[in-house]
Formats: structure tokens, C-alpha cells, sequence
């Protein structure tokens, strides 16, 4: 079902079922979007749900300015942000807090499969500033086309260009180091 | 764009697992969302005029300040000015009896002359004798 017909949906009234087609239809792209920003199958699952309780109350302000994929993904990423900003700040308040809490995650998440060098690269982004590795895992990760991701995130091509340069050669630096 | 480029080691989904059977679980729980959360609660946009009216507030809140604050300016003005204005002043002096001796003075030196009467109603009002009036006359 196409997103036109998901809201058209939706806005006849099904709206249970529209929310149903959502959850079938992006559940898992949202899933692994979230994943591979936060490196952790528990965070990621406790999100997804408060990431599809916040649509469930923001379907009746969509305008449909956007696609809808856009508008969920600008959610879900908004929904990430805010999720490593109070980990970050919840880390600065406990004084043992370790200083890089997704790299913790890495290491202990046991649902990831790779080897020691891919485990240096989890590690590597996680310690990206936050946009920039939202930006890298969606152009990395994702392989979203620059529009795609401008389009989500609300910014232009050239900024994301910028950025994602950045960021592949902090990676670079960090993996020499190693 | 080749993740190659970047002399990385290569990172996919499948790098990732989850849970045996999670995506079907974790899709029945995010489906009784609807029923948990009830019905989302509508916003309806605002009017032009619930938008404009905080502004419109604003705006007579400063007029009703500016007009109260030019009245008191006023007032305050305006009593200062008595003491000073000439005309206010002139005002004044026509509320001053006639039997103030000032202002028959200042009435005389005007030019207006006095008649005898005047003199002598004036004399009796100010309680002035004729012993006074002779020792006056006596200093000239």
C-alpha cells in the first residue's frame, strides 16, 4: 500500500488499520535506522515503541507536505537525538559514568555479529557528534540517496556533503590510531 | 557511493541480529498501540483571529498605558504652570478681596483713581485709626 493510501486511509476513518499498514509497512526500516544510531537492540527497542506512540498522536497533524516515510524518519531521528542527549546528560551526572556510553554498547550489545575490525568501526561512529553520525549511518549504513536524507534531516545536500566528508575522515583518523 | 572507498571494513545489516522471532512480536506489540494510547487527540489549528488577538492585547495594553501616562503627565504639568503663569496669576488676584491692600496698591498704581468712599470703607475695614492716620501724615 502506497503512503497516499495509507492517509487516505486514515483519513476515512480506518484509522486503526492505517496505523496497522504503518507498523507493517516501516516497523523494521525504523528498527534498524534506530540500531545502527544507538549500536544497542535494547535501547532501539525500548525507542521504536515511543517512536510509534508519537505517530499514533501525530498522524491527525500530518499535512502530507511531506511523504509520509520522510515525515517518520524525521521522527524517528528527532526521537534518537533526544535519546542520546539525555543518555549523554545522565552520563555527565553519574561521576562513574564511562565517557562514551555507545561504545559501552557496542562492546556489550550481544546481538552484534562482527568481527573485532567491524567492532572498531561500530565504535568509530559512536563516537561521532551526533548529526554527523546520524548522517554517516544514513548514507553509510542506509545507502540513502543526499537528497533523501536532506529532505529528513532539513537541511541541504551541501551541508550533508560537508558533513558526511567529516565524519568518513574522523573514522579514517580513529581506525589508523588503532 | 562503495563502502570499499573508504578502506573500512564492510558494515551491514547483517552484522546486526535481533531476537529469534522479534520483528513479528515487537509488530503485534507496536499494533496495540491504538488501543493503549485511545484515540490521538486532535489539535485544531487556530484561527486567524485566537492568533492575532495576544498581539492585539499587547497593543491596547501599551495605548492604555500611553494614555494614562499622558493624562498624569498633564495633571502634574499643568499644576506646576499655576504657580507660574501670568495668567493664573492674574486669575488669582481677582479672588483676592478687594479690602487687601496690595492689590488696591496695585490697583492704584494702575491709574484707576480711588473714590473718597473707597478710601474710607477701605480705612475702617483695615481697623486703621485716625491717630494712626494723623502720626502717618506727621512722617511724610
Amino acid at each position: 500500500m502506497s503512503d497516499r493510501e495509507i492517509i487516505a486511509l486514515y483519513k476515512s476513518g480506518q484509522q486503526e488499520k492505517a496505523f496497522r499498514v504503518i507498523v507493517d509497512t516501516y516497523s523494521e526500516r525504523l528498527y534498524w535506522h534506530v540500531r545502527h544510531f544507538l549500536c544497542s537492540h535494547e535501547d532501539a527497542d525500548d525507542l521504536l515503541q515511543d517512536i510509534f506512540l508519537k505517530i499514533w498522536n501525530s498522524l491527525p497533524g500530518f499535512r502530507g507536505e511531506a511523504k509520509l516515510y520522510t515525515w517518520m524518519f524525521r521522527i524517528a531521528s528527532n526521537e534518537a537525538l533526544n535519546f542520546l542527549g539525555k543518555q549523554r546528560v545522565r552520563a555527565a551526572i553519574q561521576s562513574d559514568a564511562l565517557p562514551l556510553e555507545s561504545a559501552r554498547e557496542v562492546g556489550a550489545d550481544p546481538f552484534f555479529n562482527g568481527d573485532e575490525a567491524q567492532g572498531f568501526l561500530v565504535r568509530a561512529i559512536s563516537e561521532l557528534p551526533e548529526k554527523q553520525r546520524l548522517v554517516f549511518i544514513m548514507r553509510y549504513l542506509e545507502e540513502m540517496p543526499y537528497e533523501e536524507i536532506a529532505e529528513i534531516l532539513n537541511t541541504s545536500v551541501g551541508a550533508l556533503k560537508a558533513s558526511y566528508h567529516f565524519a568518513v575522515n574522523k573514522i579514517r583518523k580513529k581506525l589508523k590510531k588503532k | 557511493m562503495k563502502k570499499e572507498r573508504f578502506d573500512m571494513p564492510s558494515l551491514g545489516k547483517e552484522d546486526f541480529r535481533v531476537p529469534e522471532g522479534y520483528f513479528t512480536s515487537l509488530k503485534e506489540r507496536l499494533n496495540t498501540i491504538p488501543d493503549a494510547a485511545g484515540s490521538p487527540v486532535c489539535i485544531p489549528a487556530l484561527r486567524l483571529r485566537d492568533r492575532l488577538l495576544p498581539y492585539v492585547a499587547l497593543a491596547a495594553c501599551f495605548a492604555f498605558l500611553i494614555v494614562i501616562g499622558n493624562t498624569v503627565l498633564r495633571r502634574t504639568t499643568s499644576r506646576n504652570t499655576q504657580d507660574t503663569d501670568p495668567l493664573y496669576a492674574a486669575m488669582l488676584a481677582d479672588l483676592i478681596p478687594v479690602t487687601n491692600p496690595y492689590a488696591v496698591f496695585y490697583e492704584a498704581e494702575q491709574g484707576e483713581t480711588l473714590s473718597e468712599e473707597e478710601i474710607v470703607d477701605y480705612l475702617i475695614v483695615s481697623g486703621t485709626t485716625p491717630e494712626m492716620l494723623v502720626a502717618a501724615t506727621d512722617e511724610e
